[in-house]
C-alpha cells in the first residue's frame, strides 16, 4: 500500500494564494479549520462569504478545485455548506470541476 | 424522547380567548376575531388524528395539558410561551400568569417565557416587569409582540426603547429573547412584523440569542437570509408543522431553504400547542421526514439526516436557551 504523501505547507499556501484573491474580492476570506492525518482539509469561510447564498459554488468551484490539486489532500470539507452531496456533485459536474461522487 | 432524540417544544401557549379577556371599554371585536381565526386555522390545517376531547386552545386545563404533552406524546420539555398582546385584551393574549401557572405545574419539564411591551407599558415598567418575571417567577426567556395598535409599536433595533431591554436581558442571565414575526394576530398591519429590525440588534448584542417565530411568514425569504448572516439568530418553527399537512411541498421547500442557508443547529421545533393538542403527530412527522429527491435536485436542499432531526427536535432550542440537555436527560431519568 502506498503511503499518502504529506501535505506540504508551501504547496497548501500556494493553493490558498490562488483562491484567496477571488474570495477577498467578494468581501470574504478563508481559514483552515483542520487538517486530518488522513489528508482531509477542513476550511471555514468568513466575512461576506460566511452567509453568501452562493457559498456552495465557492466551495465546489475554486476552493475545492485548487486544494484538491495539492499532493496529499484527500478531500476538502466545509461544514458551513449544507447542500447535499448529490447537489454538490451536480454543481461540480456543471462547473467542470472535480466530481464529489466518483 | 423520540427514538432516542430529546424533544423540546419551543412554543406551548396557555392563551385565553374567552369573553372575560375583552378589555373594559373595548368592543371586543379583536378578541372575537382572533378566536374565530384560530378556530378556522385549526379546521383548515390542524385536524389530523382523533377529534379533540374539548375546545382546547383557550385557557386549557393544566393537568390535561401536561398529559397531552408529556404522557400522550414524546415531548420531554416545553417552553410555556407568553404572548404579550395587550391593547385589546384584559390580561394579554397569552397572559404571563397562565404561562407561569403551567410552568409551575411541572417545573422540571416546563420553562417560562415571559413577555413585556416597552411601547405599551413604557420602558421603565417593562424593565421592572422583566426583572420581576425573571426573579420572582423564574422566567428564562422573553417573548415580544411589537405592535399593539396604531401609534404603539417598536423595533428591536431602536436604541432608546429596545436596547435597554437587551441590556437588561443580559444582566438577568437570559440567553434568548423571542419575537412574533410575520402573520399578525388580529387586525395589525403585516409589515409591522417584518424581521428586518432584528439585524442590528443581533449585530450589536452578539452575546444574546434572538429567536424568530413562524419563519416570519410571509417574509420567509428575508427571515432566512437574515438568520444566515447572524449566528445568534434562531428560527423557531411553530406553524410549520401545522401548515405542513395543508401544503407539504411548500413547507418542505421552506424547511429546505432554512436547512441549506441557516443549518439545523439554529432551527427549533415548536408545536403551538394547544391549538392542536396531539403533538405526537408533529413529532412523528418530523422524525420520519425526508427531503424529496426532486427538491434536492432542483433546489439543492440537503437530505434530512438524523443529526438534523435531533437538532430541530430539541438540541438547537436548548443550546439557544442555554439549557444543558445532557444534564436535563439525567434529571428527568431519561438516561442512566
Amino acid at each position: 500500500m502506498t503511503a499518502r504523501p504529506t501535505i506540504s505547507p508551501d504547496a497548501l499556501e500556494a493553493a490558498f494564494a490562488r483562491i484567496r484573491p477571488l474570495i477577498l474580492g467578494h468581501g470574504g476570506d478563508i481559514e483552515i479549520a483542520d487538517i486530518s492525518p488522513e489528508g482531509v482539509v477542513s476550511i471555514k469561510l468568513v466575512g461576506a462569504c460566511k452567509a453568501c447564498p452562493n457559498m456552495a459554488m465557492t466551495y465546489v468551484g475554486p476552493i475545492r478545485t485548487y486544494l484538491m490539486e495539492v499532493d496529499g489532500v484527500a478531500e476538502v470539507r466545509c461544514e458551513q455548506v449544507n447542500a447535499s452531496l448529490k447537489t454538490l456533485d451536480r454543481l461540480a459536474r456543471r462547473l467542470g470541476s472535480r466530481p464529489l461522487i466518483v | 424522547m423520540k427514538d432516542g432524540m430529546f424533544v423540546f417544544d419551543a412554543a406551548v401557549h396557555t392563551q385565553d380567548f374567552g369573553d372575560n379577556q375583552i378589555k373594559p371599554g373595548s368592543d371586543g371585536r379583536r378578541v372575537k376575531l382572533l378566536r374565530s381565526q384560530i378556530a378556522g386555522f385549526i379546521n383548515l390545517t390542524g385536524r389530523r388524528g382523533p377529534p379533540p376531547e374539548t375546545e382546547t386552545f383557550s385557557n386549557p386545563d393544566l393537568e390535561w395539558g401536561n398529559k397531552m404533552l408529556f404522557e400522550n406524546s414524546d415531548t420531554d420539555m416545553a417552553s410555556a410561551c407568553s404572548v404579550p398582546l395587550f391593547s385589546h385584551w384584559r390580561a394579554g393574549l397569552g397572559p404571563v400568569e397562565l404561562s407561569d401557572a403551567f410552568a409551575k405545574s411541572n417545573p422540571k419539564r416546563v420553562v417560562l417565557t415571559g413577555g413585556v411591551d416597552p411601547a405599551y407599558h413604557g420602558l421603565d415598567f417593562a424593565l421592572e416587569e422583566m426583572e420581576r418575571q425573571v426573579k420572582e417567577l423564574g422566567a428564562v426567556s422573553m417573548k415580544f409582540y411589537q405592535y399593539q395598535r396604531r401609534g404603539c409599536s417598536w423595533r428591536a433595533d431602536d436604541r432608546d426603547i429596545a436596547y435597554p431591554l437587551w441590556e437588561k436581558a443580559i444582566e438577568l442571565g437570559i440567553k434568548m429573547v423571542q419575537f412574533h414575526k410575520g402573520f399578525p394576530l388580529e387586525l395589525g398591519p403585516v409589515e409591522a412584523f417584518k424581521p428586518n429590525d432584528i439585524q442590528y440588534a443581533a449585530a450589536d448584542f452578539p452575546e444574546l440569542n434572538f429567536g424568530i417565530h413562524h419563519l416570519g411568514d410571509p417574509y420567509v425569504d428575508e427571515t432566512i437570509s437574515i438568520a444566515s448572516r447572524f449566528d445568534n439568530i434562531y428560527l423557531i418553527l411553530p406553524l410549520w408543522f401545522n401548515q405542513y399537512y395543508l401544503q407539504p411541498w411548500k413547507m418542505l421547500a421552506r424547511l429546505g431553504e432554512a436547512l441549506l442557508y441557516v443549518g439545523s443547529d439554529r432551527i427549533c421545533y415548536g408545536s403551538e400547542a394547544f391549538i392542536w393538542p396531539h403533538m405526537q403527530t408533529y413529532i412523528d412527522t418530523l422524525a420520519n421526514l425526508e427531503m424529496p429527491e426532486e427538491l434536492q435536485e432542483r433546489y439543492g436542499y440537503p437530505e434530512i439526516t438524523r443529526e438534523m432531526k435531533e437538532n430541530i427536535l430539541g438540541k438547537a432550542f436548548a443550546r439557544g436557551m442555554g439549557i444543558d440537555i445532557e444534564a436535563k436527560k439525567i434529571e428527568l431519568g431519561l438516561v442512566a
